[in-house]
């Protein structure tokens, strides 16, 4: 059975639970092993540390499960992976639109810029949540880093600001 | 314990005064463009005088300056390089002040509208350096020369419109970027196996005050640490110029305006530099005990700099990109001398703190030398014309300063100057440079290097002089077109040049100013007393 949607045919055993169930377990099973086999063999490295050549070995060892892992992934999800390919998931992911024409066209230089001021207030977001999270304390257990972090946090503001003053002098909102 | 404020009050103007001159380089008028520069200067003769009174003597009472959290550590070490690049960078400055009628650039450079940008930049650049001279934290010596390293790349890019200089900027950023991610990669394993992100705690953990201070056993070090302390001195290799990671400086240098190429020479080196003493100081602990592994490596890395970049200087054609394998010949030699402090643990016996105080002394002298002497000979290639005559270049290749030093003598005469103190002839500072090298390494016991070091400065001999004889024994090129535009020696560019000349002179000669130096250089070399971090 299959449904109808905008974006072409898509099968209804893609959600596969019990494919995804079996795959879970296998999953688990496998990672399980791996910590339990890196965890012994870094210990009985880590135990060689005197010997001089031998002490090198973690290194080696993390370099190995670094390349390995990498490796393993894509073998892996090459292997167990399913592949339901259809004219709907192949399309290109255009936030739920449907996708028009071609991706290498030019776009107006502006949609850049606007990225760039959109950056100077999402990276703001990102500091002031762990400064809200943090700040109410320190002020009722008056710490003395109180007064200094509230300082700090004025002059970032005051930093952002001095970029989007800059932003709006250069002409950024100015949409013709 | 010192209020935030009083720590940072140089980084503050400067990074204050760089915002106002961003959001004046939003003005369009040549009236601003004019200010910006005496602004910029305003706000680093400030600066310099601040830090010129923060100097202080061999004085007991004198502790580490430290803030609450220990984020800063300032002794006598930050002190001076703050005064240094303080110093230095308004020569730069001068070099690069915009004197044509619209306030845009100068006979070697034109930054189009973003005059008050590129002065910003410039000042943030400079701030990075006073950053990472301060920090005690890892994450903050990162953000310091990042924040030295990132300025620069745009400069590169705006300092002129030539693809040239775009090809240039996007070389030095993609290399820079990838000399970043290696250098945080050593950064986040120097934690890893530390568990501190202050440089005084790796210290202690890694030599405990309980530990004989003479003990051989104290240079082992951990692999994780010595991958990490690898890594780092990889990506500051990249930041000083120094083989392998030199490849990029011919191309940047050449690309950029010779006042940027100027700035390139000095700025990312120091930060670089301060940086990589103080990494090594944290994982060696006050009595520098580094292991083998690691002396071996910088003294090949010394080596193979020095050799590299005089030997490719010797082919260039280029001014600016021979100057450049110089800058790279130049790391070189500092290098030696922090070979020699880090090898002066296992291989100085008695006078072991002597060797190592000595090479530091001599390494930080030999960059405020460098800074010194390098500005004269940019400055000269600035003021002398480019055979096409086009507007806004100026002499680039040995072709261009031929028989130049006839028609302009005064110029002549102090490209001759800079060029003697490169090669280190007496009676100039770079002279008494490679002489506060080669005393530790010599009483270090670092003899091949002694002798490494005089053969490279009998071969940069021959490219450095090679631009004398250019200049003053062959006849001008008949197609040579003298510059219309302005005046012909402006005075921030010929203050600069002057300031550099009589610097190198001064230095080299008058001793008792040489020994005020090397006094304060010996001081400087005095990174930290040791004084508890606030917890």
């Amino acid at each position: 059975m299959s449904v109808q949607n905008g974006f072409g045919v898509i099968s209804k055993k893609f959600a596969g639970e019990v494919f995804r169930a079996r795959e879970h377990r296998f999953l688990q099973f496998t990672s399980a092993l791996l910590e339990y086999t890196v965890m012994n063999a870094i210990s009985l490295l880590a135990q060689l540390a005197p010997a001089p050549r031998a002490s090198w070995a973690p290194v080696v060892l993390m370099i190995l499960i670094a390349i390995g892992f990498a490796a393993a992934n894509l073998v892996l999800s090459i292997i167990i992976g399913p592949r339901r390919d259809g004219p709907g998931k192949s399309q290109t992911y255009e936030s739920g639109m449907v996708p028009i024409g071609d991706t290498r066209k030019r776009f107006n230089v502006r949609f850049y810029i606007v990225a760039m001021i959109f950056l100077v207030f999402d990276v703001d977001i990102i500091f002031f949540y762990p400064f809200c999270t943090i700040f109410p304390q320190t002020v009722l257990k008056q710490h003395a880093l109180a007064g200094p972090m509230l300082v700090e946090m004025i002059l970032f503001v005051v930093l952002l600001l001095v970029a989007y003053f800059y932003a709006w002098g250069k002409g950024v909102f100015k949409w013709d | 314990m010192t209020g935030y404020f009083s720590l940072l009050l140089p980084e503050l103007i400067l990074s204050t005064v760089a915002c106002v001159l961003m959001l004046l380089g939003c003005s369009m008028k040549v009236a601003t463009r004019k200010r910006v520069p005496i602004l910029a200067l305003v706000a680093m003769i400030v600066v310099f005088a601040i830090q010129l009174g923060r100097q202080q003597g061999d004085n007991a009472s004198v502790h580490t300056l430290t803030d609450l959290s220990g984020t800063l550590r300032i002794f006598h070490f930050a002190q001076y390089i703050k005064l240094l690049v303080a110093g230095v960078g308004i020569m730069l400055l001068l070099l690069a002040w915009p004197t044509n009628a619209e306030g845009t650039g100068n006979s070697a450079m034109n930054v189009g509208q973003e005059t008050g940008e590129f002065y910003g930049l410039m000042l943030l650049s400079l701030c990075g350096i006073f950053i990472v001279a301060g920090a005690n934290d890892i994450i903050l010596l990162f953000l310091g020369i990042e924040l030295a390293s990132i300025p620069t790349y745009i400069m590169v890019s705006i300092s002129r419109p030539n693809p040239v200089a775009q090809e240039a900027g996007v070389k030095y950023f993609f290399l820079g970027a990838m000399s970043a991610a290696i250098m945080v990669f050593g950064f986040s394993y120097l934690y890893g196996t530390t568990g501190s992100i202050k440089l005084d705690q790796i210290s202690q953990l890694l030599h405990p005050a309980s530990a004989s201070e003479s003990d051989p056993a104290q240079t082992a070090m951990q692999p994780w640490v010595l991958l990490a302390v690898i890594m780092l001195v990889a990506g500051f290799a990249f930041k000083i110029a120094a083989v392998p990671l030199h490849v990029y400086a011919g191309d940047v240098y050449q690309g950029a305006a010779t006042p940027v190429t100027a700035f390139l020479s000095f700025v990312p080196k120091t930060s670089g530099f301060v940086a990589l003493i103080k990494i090594l100081y944290a994982v060696g602990g006050s009595s520098w005990a580094l292991p083998a592994t690691l002396v071996k490596l910088l003294w090949v890395i010394a080596v193979l700099t020095m050799t590299f970049g005089n030997v490719l200087g010797l082919l260039q054609t280029n001014l600016k990109r021979l100057l450049a394998y110089s800058s790279v010949a130049h790391s070189g030699y500092m290098l030696t001398g922090i070979a020699t402090l880090a090898g002066a643990y296992l291989s100085a016996g008695q006078d072991r703190s002597t060797v190592q105080t000595d090479a530091l002394a001599g390494v930080i002298f030999y960059l405020t030398a460098y800074g010194i002497m390098n500005a004269a000979a940019f400055g000269v290639l600035m003021l002398l014309p480019a055979r096409d005559g086009r507007a806004g270049t100026s002499a680039e290749t040995i072709e261009d300063i031929a028989g130049q030093g006839r028609r302009h003598v005064g110029l002549g005469l102090c490209m001759a100057v800079a060029c003697f103190s490169l090669i280190g002839i007496p009676l100039t500072v770079g002279f008494w440079g490679k002489v506060l090298l080669i005393k530790p390494a010599f009483s270090g016991g670092n003899n091949w290097l002694v002798v490494i070091i005089m053969i490279n400065a009998a071969i940069s001999a021959a490219y450095y002089l090679r631009i004398i004889a250019t200049m003053f024994l062959r006849d001008p090129v008949s197609d040579a077109v003298e510059p219309t535009n302005g005046s012909r020696y402006p005075l921030p560019i010929t203050a600069a040049i002057g300031i550099s000349v009589f610097g190198t002179l001064l230095l080299g000669t008058v001793l008792p100013l040489t020994q005020v130096f090397t006094t304060g250089t010996h001081i400087a070399a005095r990174i930290d007393d040791g004084t508890p971090s606030p917890k």
